[in-house]
């Protein structure tokens, strides 16, 4: 079973993104807030992080560091979920090692779905971000 | 002079001989007059008894001997009644006398020694001294030409300290900084304000070459180079630069001082004789822009927070993940979900229009295939355009195309609201083409069949928030800022937006685009 991340602050986005995952047959682990989502990866390593950027504690930018920083965990697919919409995040983001950039409202679940099964699936990975 | 007189001047022959000979040889005139009394002992007139031969020649009078004064000059006692005083004195009193004096009826000047050899005689030994009198007179004209024009230059030099005051004071109290240098970019002056905000003092900068000792970076810290600053523009093209980006002067203290800079040529006869750089200290709209940029992302964080998060839940449902839906559960989420949509879009807008008024979008400048831009918009477009079951065509597909230099996403975003309102005002049935004219200019059209609009509204279309009174009732989807955002846009690139249209006939939008785009000056 693949192991998914869920590194989020709200609520009720955790609630459908897990809802979804866990229909696509996935475990679900979740973190809301950045010191969190470390401690989830040292114990529990999953197979992809899906992580926001605005969190309280630490922010989603310095979970990004310090996975693609880390030599055992930089491998692990990240794909950013924000609304953060501007081309400055997006750019920071993508610069630090993000392997995808989703702005949430622009985009229906569903394509997040694909994205992480296009991951899970390996081989298929295409470096791109999407609006 | 002493008194001298000849007791006997027959005494000696020899010395009678020797002073002849000096008397008639001697350059100077001499005359040997009897002086004439009226009866109350008035001098009125003397008879020439004995004249050498320079009299005459220093004169200009001839054959005076025998003669009286005033038959000889007639005018002379009016002229120099003070010759008749001097003389009667001398010859009266014995006492010598020298003096100048210019006698009017003959235009000369006279230096005159005169004494009495006996009572009411005299001698008068005198030179011709007009010559003298003239150089001396000319000098004092020069003197008196040359102290008025040494007044003059004082005046003038007044004055011009009055102004030098003037304009340091203006440009003392100017709030921008000030530097100007020659053509060879040596610094020749800086206002104070250039001094407060660079810590410089022009005497330790005066001299030395302006991007050497002032040095500019760019917003990450990279050193402008010389040829990049807008000073050397201003000294090799006489082109005035603009503020339209922030520079950062690296100050004496080594830290930076956001600024927006100006220059000009200074120009003396067509010539460039040295440029002007006026700079504004920007710390505080930098700090604004940061404020506003920070707000910007937080509020497109939070607005659109909630709405993701209605917008994924609903999809949830819809996917009939938390089970399935009958037929009205179904159709209420689907008219939720587009209003969710439609809030979503309209946050966006609103974002974007905010961010496009404040000016804080960046053009990114590319040459670009003018065919790309179909290929996209029938990326973007055909599932809308599908759904509504509108055919989106391109009508220039076999034409050979041209390359254009512009933002190709800002010329995207508008064409896609131009299509996107073209679709959305049409119905099941019609066709929306694209369309394009390469002339001076590139001209995009975006053809529809649709409602258009009431002619009375047509001048409101491209304000915010105006949505036409016809489409309220038909579609009520539109967020009523797309094409105030795309007009926004169209101007940034340096193009246009127009349109026509006929009520029931459709419209067609025409955006207009310069091949290259000018940089926008701000």
């Amino acid at each position: 079973m693949n192991k998914i991340l869920i590194v989020e602050d709200e609520e009720f986005l955790i609630r459908a993104l897990k809802d979804n995952l866990e229909a696509e047959r996935c475990v679900i682990d979740i973190a809301t807030n950045g010191d969190e989502a470390i401690k989830r990866i040292q114990k529990n390593r999953p197979d992809i992080i899906l992580l926001d950027l605005l969190m309280p504690k630490k922010d989603g930018f310095h979970v990004l560091k310090e996975v693609k920083k880390n030599p055992e965990w930089k491998l692990i697919p990240v794909i950013v979920l924000s609304n953060l919409g501007g081309d400055a995040e997006i750019k920071r983001a993508l610069e630090i090692g993000a392997d995808d950039y989703f702005v949430k409202s622009q985009h229906p679940i569903e394509e997040v779905l694909e994205k992480v099964k296009e991951y899970l699936e390996g081989g298929k990975i295409t470096k791109r971000h999407k609006r | 002079m002493g008194t001298i007189r000849m007791a006997n001047p027959h005494k000696f022959q020899a010395e009678e001989f020797f002073y002849k000979s000096l008397f008639e040889n001697t350059l100077d005139g001499v005359a040997y007059c009897q002086m004439i009394f009226d009866a109350r002992e008035r001098p009125i007139d003397w008879i020439y008894v004995k004249v050498n031969k320079n009299f005459n020649t220093l004169t200009g009078l001839k054959t005076s001997v025998g003669k009286k004064v005033t038959e000889l000059i007639p005018g002379i006692a009016t002229s120099n009644p003070e010759l008749f005083e001097i003389y009667g004195r001398v010859s009266l009193t014995g006492v010598s006398e020298r003096f100048e004096v210019y006698v009017k009826p003959l235009l000369r000047w006279f230096s005159i020694s005169v004494y009495s050899p006996k009572e009411k005689f005299f001698v008068a030994v005198f030179q011709n001294i007009t010559k003298q009198k003239k150089i001396e007179k000319d000098l004092e004209s020069a003197k008196i030409a040359a102290s008025n024009v040494l007044e003059d230059l004082q005046t003038e030099k007044e004055e011009l300290a009055k102004i030098k005051a003037k304009e340091e004071a203006m440009l003392g109290s100017i709030g921008d900084g000030i530097v100007a240098t020659d053509k060879k970019e040596a610094i020749i002056f800086m206002n104070r304000a250039a001094e407060t905000m660079l810590g410089w003092k022009l005497e330790e900068v005066q001299g030395k070459d302006l991007s050497n000792v002032m040095l500019v970076e760019n917003q990450e810290g990279k050193r402008i180079a010389k040829e990049k600053r807008p000073l050397y523009s201003a000294l090799t093209t006489t082109i005035i630069s603009n503020r339209n980006h922030v520079y950062y002067y690296v100050k004496k203290d080594k830290t930076r001082l956001p600024t927006s800079i100006t220059t000009a040529p200074i120009l003396l006869g067509g010539e460039i004789i040295g440029a002007i750089e006026v700079f504004r200290d920007m710390t505080n709209e930098m700090e604004i822009e940061k404020l506003r940029t920070d707000f910007f992302s937080l509020a497109s964080h939070q607005l659109r927070t909630p709405l993701s998060g209605a917008k994924w839940l609903i999809e949830t449902m819809q996917r009939k993940i938390v089970g399935p839906l009958n037929q009205e559960q179904k159709e209420y989420l689907d008219r939720i979900y587009k209003s969710n949509e439609r809030m979503i879009r309209l946050v966006s807008d609103m974002l974007n229009t905010l961010r496009f008024e404040s000016g804080a979008t960046l053009i990114t400048k590319e040459i670009v295939r003018l065919d790309i831009f179909y290929k996209n918009l029938s990326v973007q477009m055909n599932d809308m355009a599908k759904s509504k079951g509108v055919t989106f065509h391109n009508a220039v597909q076999n034409r050979s195309m041209g390359m254009v230099e512009t933002d190709s996403k800002l010329v995207l975003s508008i064409l896609e609201c131009f299509v996107s309102n073209a679709i959305n005002y049409s119905v099941s049935g019609q066709e929306v083409i694209f369309d394009f004219k390469e002339e001076r200019t590139v001209v995009f059209s975006i053809k529809d069949c649709g409602i258009g609009i009431p002619k009375n509204e047509q001048e409101r279309i491209f304000k915010r928030f105006y949505r036409a009174s016809n489409v309220k009732t038909f579609k009520p989807e539109g967020t009523g800022l797309g094409l105030y955002i795309s007009s926004m846009l169209a101007e940034k690139i340096g193009g246009t937006i127009s349109f026509e249209f006929k009520e029931g006939k459709g419209s067609t939008f025409y955006l207009r685009i310069p091949k290259k785009v000018v940089k926008q000056q701000a």
